[in-house]
């Protein structure tokens, strides 16, 4: 089977855009990663695109904008995930030898307020379920239960990504100076996260350009950075309120085994942080930490930009936006420039980190999954 | 004019049991066992389509639960039109998870975990005629 190789990325800056559709800024991050490539259109073999709001047609949107092409399309609504997800069918058809070179593309232009969930069933939504917050909330309330969990480590997961989010010239909230106390005294909206403790809804776009690596110098000069690892699922059912959790904890071992790796060899990850306990809870998913230890990870300062396993350097949801459909590019985005050691001041491990994982549960329900692990 | 009637939220959640109490309606795998609420057309966990109705215990304890606040924000679709609200799963004796409404407390803060909650009936709105939409909630004992 084939390997595949990351050769070009390129993000549409997150916030708030009047004047721009979902369409202009997924055009503006393809044509970024096409030129970081140094590839043409016409040579793209497969298009799958990412979006949660308003998903009919997204992709045939983009032929008609970059020229019809007549290339296979894909339209994936699975939310945070949704560019793992694209990934993993771009690395089949890699794999396979179907296509040598495709693109992957996430944007959203998300309604403004916090998030809504489109489909959730009748009862639930009219019993005031569909925000993807809320089962967010539950599934920590839970956690916090069980590992004593503090909203001190909450503010703390935010004051670094909003801090992150300020190196970033793609970040949404950039709050180079946010206290703990700031963000604990914010506006409680849904127990126990306050607003600073959630991802500002966000609209932007990213895109990645991936090839078959035996071809890498037949498309680019550019430094390839390989997938050793992808993976995509849905969550399995669970009674309790942590199935996203469940299924991110599935994903990423299941992504270890792909790459043959485990949490030691891993220098870096982007993982789901749409609110600050979701991070939390991924240090244990990813095995950076013992049961019950991420509370000490994030007061041990371990996740920082210069700790031993830094997490998010680019802001993450909270301090880089929460674009449901654009996120898992944008984490796959970040982790290919510090690979390459072109993040600048947000760069990890003195610029030569060697591995990358990155992994998001979606909002749909039952919650889509995705993780990829990243080698330069 | 016509009388007020009370409509349940969706049809099949919940029935009257025929000692008089309110009870949510489940299904239980023939197969595994497996008890799951609301009723469902396979199994959620062997798959198999080999399912019974039951009527589930009205008890159960509080596995998570959070209150909305969001100053003049509802969630799309939330007829309730009331803001802060409660929601959250129970574990009921059986091993069913039950997603549910919680809001008949006073929601100075969420319910803690493991609080012992029992099944009842609120009106979560009227509609335009004046008829009652009931939701099913759990309260602490």
């Amino acid at each position: 089977m084939n390997e595949v190789a990351i050769i070009g990325v390129g993000v549409h800056k997150f916030g708030h855009f009047a004047d721009k559709s979902a369409e202009d800024m997924a055009e503006i991050a393809l044509r970024r990663a096409l030129e970081d490539a140094g590839v043409h259109w016409k040579q793209v073999e497969y298009l799958a695109m990412s979006k949660f709001y308003d998903i009919a047609s997204c992709s045939s949107l983009m032929l008609k904008r970059l020229g019809h092409t007549g290339i296979p399309t894909l339209n994936c609504d699975a939310a945070c995930a949704g560019g793992f997800v694209t990934m993993w069918h771009a690395c089949q058809a890699i794999k396979a030898g179907t296509v040598d070179l495709a693109v992957i593309l996430g944007a959203e232009k998300s309604p403004r307020g916090m998030l809504p969930m489109p489909a959730y069933g009748t009862w639930r939504t009219e019993m005031g379920w569909a925000m993807p917050a809320i089962k967010g909330a539950l599934m920590l309330n839970a956690y916090m239960d069980r590992y004593g969990i503090t909203k001190t480590h909450l503010a703390k997961v935010s004051v670094k990504n909003h801090r992150n989010a300020a190196l970033n010239p793609y970040a949404h909230l950039p709050l180079p100076n946010l206290t703990v106390e700031e963000v604990l005294n914010d506006e409680v909206i849904l127990e126990p996260l306050t607003k600073l403790m959630i991802g500002p809804t966000s609209e932007g776009a990213a895109a990645i350009v991936v090839c078959n690596a035996k071809h890498v110098r037949k498309y680019t000069t550019r430094k390839p950075v390989y997938v050793v690892g992808s993976v995509s699922a849905t969550a399995p059912f669970t009674d309790i309120a942590g199935e996203p959790g469940l299924a991110r904890a599935l994903a990423v071992r299941k992504v270890y085994e792909l790459a043959g790796m485990g949490p030691k060899d891993i220098d870096f990850a982007c993982v789901h942080d749409a609110e600050a306990g979701f991070e939390l809870m991924c240090y244990q998913e990813a095995g950076f930490c013992a049961e019950g230890e991420s509370g000490r990870m994030i007061d041990e300062g371990r996740t920082e930009i210069g700790g031993d396993i830094p997490v998010n350097p680019h802001g993450g949801f909270l301090g880089g936006g929460n674009a449901p459909g654009a996120v898992a590019c944008a984490s796959m985005a970040e982790a290919t420039w510090q690979l390459r050691g072109e993040a600048g001041a947000r760069q990890v491990k003195d610029g030569t980190p060697k591995t990358g994982l990155c992994f998001h549960s979606g909002a749909n329900d039952p919650s889509s999954v995705g993780a990829v692990i990243l080698k330069s | 004019m016509s009388e007020k009637r009370q409509i349940p939220i969706a049809e099949g959640l919940w029935t009257k049991a025929p000692d008089g109490s309110v009870r949510l309606v489940g299904s239980k795998c023939k197969d595994c066992g497996k008890v799951s609420f609301p009723t469902r057309g396979a199994c959620p966990i062997c798959f198999n389509q080999n399912l019974e109705e039951i009527l589930l215990e009205n008890r159960g304890k509080v596995q998570s639960c959070t209150v909305f606040r969001f100053k003049g924000r509802q969630p799309p679709g939330y007829i309730g039109g009331v803001v802060p609200f409660s929601v959250g799963f129970v574990s009921l004796t059986e091993g069913a998870g039950v997603q549910t409404d919680f809001s008949g407390y006073d929601m100075a803060k969420e319910l803690d975990v493991g609080t012992e909650v029992a099944l009842g009936l609120r009106k979560l709105t009227e509609d335009d005629s004046g008829n009652e939409i009931i939701t099913y909630t759990f309260r602490p004992v």
